[in-house]
């Protein structure tokens, strides 16, 4: 019997070392960088960035905007969790798949789809101009606080919306049933009954959308605008690329991996509160008719969930078939964008690289997702079918979810002073760097696949004459099919769209689909930029919709 | 307070129609199958569902349209609905903030009230760590702070085992005896309802099938439905009343056994006496119906007497005895006061 447990075992060395070289080796080098001076231990780059007014302003400001965000999210996510949660109407579906929207979207295209939406040659801007015949845009958002929070609130209060929702759908509705005719009014059955259960939900939302605020990069960086709006996750990119001071960067990082240490733990234990909740979730009562003010109500609110989801991302997909002067009153359709894209038509400089950009990022996210998707199989086997320490290889596995994706980034700049690689294996180290980023993301998505396999198949083909080797091949791989195609896809739009760590490593040779479209937003070049964002819709499309699929028929 | 009940809903799978009343201070049991509507009913009464139409009449006030919280009328749920968050104290004291108790008189109360539930000292108690039973205590120890005109019980054993059951429900009968309340205890096991009820109220598909006392209800089921859910017995053509009737002292024979309307006649196994040789004469002056050639198929054990299946002219037969039939052949006597009869 404990034959095929050691086959499982060994399956896991590999990828552990792999894993560990990495992800544990950047990180190393990172903190090494951050504590060593002249050969010598020093804790004085971290305490003269804790103690620099420059970085306390910056880490303040960090801090402020991710709280403001948060809270902007709660106020706008919760009202949508309460009405998922306790009406059923048309539309209830779509906004719930809408709200996934923002676990698959880049953050460049998030920037850009805010650009192009709320700008001030945005869709919302043009709209309102030709609704009340106004010759300026009323709406001025860009390059300031209100953008950056109202971009996190964007990309963020899905997120509260579905977390919530989900704890409320799982409430015993009984226990409210019980309050009131143990003589509660609705409105104190809500604060003495709902309420305190929803807590942990709320906990755990807020801890994570303040997590993303806290390491939000391309959002502050473009929508910032300037030294002003400057956050930590900025600050250790400009230090390390534009000041060429890696040394202060890494301190910078220490500081910022503390801080997310202490905010990954509130987010665990409040998951931990989350799962002692109630099992039963029978809708013992009839479903509540609204009345025809929450009707108005939920027809508003969802009316706006729509055009603030889908409207940015049609935004971009309208603009890059678009030309003309930058109003949109006065453009024509056409497909110069493309045609240029794919090099057919001759082009500025930015446009000249985006060809190359498509095939490089193309070309990179095929192989991340290849090394993710076996390194996350062969992990997630030796997990499942492991008696001891499963818990904590999986915790192995899912650290590099702690660190930004910044940070990450700034460990293979790290390696990259070391090595000092050509052009080929700068895009080797940008490629290694997205396998680490995407492989949690790989992993939590093929584990509980392999976990729901009864180890009964196994026996039953070992029984059969097979080789734990032989088995692997033919019972469980085919099994795990589909897991493995939907992890392949997360992995491809992970990397294609993976911004953060690929332009603190990339010097201007290096092209990217989303560095191309960062230098054309940064040059007002928005068509083409809304060209190759078009592709990152229909890639992470693609990953949405194969998710949801995989979601509806697991095992 | 009189508790006056007539609701009416139309629902996808059924149709619920009925009318009852409870007098104050009884414990009425409501049984029937799954899906008949029991619980439907008790929720009306609670305000949790609304009837189409009807009414709902407590102490001649219509509650009908009154709002949960406002009926006063409390409910021991199935899965006994203890607030996860809030320790015993907590959940018990819950209802007596409602009543704008002080936190003197709350603490006072509770401890009273775990008193009269047999759990003195568990007010700190976390109400997810208590055992099946305990939980059950503790949701009617609430219901019963929230100091309610009406108790409802849905079920409230089901959840249990069979031991802790027969001792629960005597701790229910116990505790309505001592604070009086009116209580509607809802349930689908016959024995439970024929053992604590002062009524019981049986219903099928949406409707009240019959009401009576349990011996009633037991004794002269009114429907085949009825006799065959409250327990074991045997169900014959009433054709058969004429075929057996022995009448030694020639009395006077009531009216109800020779009505016409009768199709079946029933009687329950321990009315049945076995008689072993046919020359052997019980004492009975009282008229009787008795079933000669009767082959005894199959005796089990049952610990306090014998459940015998028999056969009688193609008719199956279920007597009980107190030793095992010695013989293959026997005769079976009925008393006809013990017989009931349907028209079905």
């Amino acid at each position: 019997m404990s034959d095929y447990r050691r086959f499982y075992r060994q399956k896991s060395i590999g990828p552990l070392v792999i894993l560990f070289s990495l992800f544990a080796l950047p990180l190393a080098l990172t903190i090494q960088s951050g504590v060593w001076e002249e050969g010598s231990f020093t804790l004085k780059r971290i305490v003269s960035a804790i103690l620099d007014p420059y970085t306390q302003r910056i880490l303040l400001f960090t801090l402020k905007q991710a709280f403001y965000s948060t809270g902007a999210a709660l106020v706008i996510g919760l009202p949508g969790a309460y009405i998922l949660a306790t009406y059923s109407f048309r539309g209830k579906k779509l906004i719930k798949a809408l709200a996934t929207i923002p676990f698959v979207l880049p953050s460049i295209l998030v920037v850009l789809g805010f650009v192009m939406f709320f700008g001030n040659s945005g869709t919302l801007n043009t709209v309102l101009m030709k609704v009340f015949d106004l010759d300026d845009p009323p709406l001025k958002l860009l390059y300031s606080l209100g953008a950056i929070i109202l971009a996190h609130t964007f990309y963020n209060f899905p997120i509260v919306m579905s977390i919530v929702a989900t704890a409320w759908e799982g409430l015993d509705t009984k226990l409210e049933a019980a309050a009131a005719t143990l003589g509660s009014a609705p409105r104190k059955v809500f604060r003495t009954i709902t309420l305190p259960r929803l807590i942990p939900s709320i906990v755990s939302a807020a801890a994570l959308v303040f997590l993303f605020c806290f390491n939000s990069f391309a959002i502050i960086l473009v929508l910032g605008g300037g030294p002003q709006f400057t956050t930590l996750e900025v600050e250790i990119y400009r230090q390390a690329r534009m000041m060429g001071d890696p040394s202060s960067a890494s301190a910078l990082a220490i500081v910022s991996m503390l801080i997310n240490g202490i905010l990954f733990l509130g987010y665990a234990f409040s998951q931990r509160t989350l799962t002692v909740t109630e099992t039963v979730a029978e809708r013992a009562f009839e479903e509540r008719k609204p009345s025809p003010m929450r009707t108005f109500f939920i027809l508003l609110y969802s009316l706006f969930t729509i055009i603030f989801l889908l409207g940015p991302i049609i935004s971009v997909l309208y603009r890059s078939f678009s030309k003309g002067a930058s109003r949109a009153s006065e453009t024509t359709f056409s497909t110069t964008w493309y045609r240029q894209l794919l090099g057919f038509e001759q082009s500025s400089s930015h446009m000249g690289s985006a060809l190359t950009a498509l095939i490089n990022s193309t070309l990179i996210g095929v192989a991340v997702s290849i090394l993710t998707v076996t390194l996350a199989l062969l992990l997630s086997v030796s997990i499942a079918r492991r008696k001891k320490n499963s818990s904590f290889l999986e915790l192995f596995g899912m650290l590099p979810m702690m660190t930004s994706s910044v940070i990450v980034g700034l460990g293979y700049v790290l390696i990259a002073r070391l090595l000092r690689p050509s052009l080929f294996g700068t895009y080797l180290l940008i490629t290694l760097a997205h396998t680490v980023i995407a492989f949690p993301f790989a992993l939590r998505t093929i584990l509980p696949s392999v976990r729901s396999l009864p180890e009964t198949y196994l026996h039953a083909s070992y029984t059969l004459g097979s080789s734990p080797q032989k088995t692997f091949r033919t019972v469980e791989m085919p099994l795990l099919r589909r897991t493995l195609l939907t992890a392949a896809v997360f992995a491809f739009a992970l990397s294609l769209g993976e911004f953060n760590a690929t332009l603190i490593l990339s010097s201007s040779r290096i092209v990217t689909l989303p560095v191309v479209m960062y230098r054309l937003i940064g040059s007002y070049h928005f068509q083409g930029a809304c060209a190759l964002g078009s592709i990152l819709i229909i890639t992470s499309g693609l990953a949405f919709f194969l998710g949801e699929v995989a979601k509806g028929d697991s095992v | 307070m009189i508790l006056q009940c007539s609701l009416q809903a139309t629902y996808p799978d059924f149709t619920l129609d009925l009318a009852f009343t409870v007098q104050e201070g009884d414990l009425v049991c409501i049984i029937g199958p799954s899906g008949c509507g029991k619980s439907t009913t008790l929720s009306m009464i609670a305000g949790l569902i609304h009837a189409e139409t009807g009414s709902i009449i407590l102490g001649g006030e219509d509650i009908s349209q009154k709002e949960v919280h406002k009926r006063k009328i409390a409910m021991v749920f199935q899965d006994y609905s203890l607030f996860p968050h809030m320790n015993v104290e907590q959940n018990i004291a819950y209802p007596l903030k409602n009543l704008k108790l002080k936190k003197q008189q709350r603490v006072q109360a509770v401890k009273e009230l775990l008193e009269l539930v047999n759990l003195q000292g568990y007010e700190k108690r976390k109400s997810t760590r208590l055992s099946g039973g305990e939980r059950q205590r503790v949701a009617l120890a609430r219901a019963l702070a929230s100091e309610p005109k009406i108790l409802l019980l849905d079920e409230p054993l089901s959840a249990l085992d069979a031991k802790l059951r027969t001792r629960l429900r005597e701790e229910i009968r116990r505790i309505h005896d001592e604070t009086g309340i009116t209580t509607i205890y809802v349930t689908h096991d016959q024995d439970e309802a024929l053992a604590i009820a002062d009524q019981v109220i049986v219903m099928d598909q949406g409707r009240i099938i019959q009401q009576g006392t349990p011996e009633e209800i037991y004794r002269t089921p009114r429907t085949k439905f009825v006799a065959t859910f409250t327990g074991e017995g045997t169900i014959l053509p009433a054709s058969a009343f004429a075929r057996t009737l022995r009448n030694p002292y020639h009395l006077e024979i009531p009216a109800k056994h020779r009505d016409p309307k009768n199709t079946s006649l029933f009687f329950r196994p321990h009315a049945s006496h076995i008689v072993e040789n046919p020359g052997e004469v019980r004492l009975q002056y009282l008229p009787f119906l008795a079933f000669d050639e009767v082959r005894v198929i199959r005796s089990e054990f049952q610990g306090t007497h014998w459940r015998n299946s028999c056969l009688w002219n193609e008719h199956e037969l279920l007597c009980h005895s107190e030793r095992k039939p010695k013989k293959e052949i026997v005769s079976l006597h009925v008393d006809i006061t013990d017989l009931s009869y349907f028209e079905e």
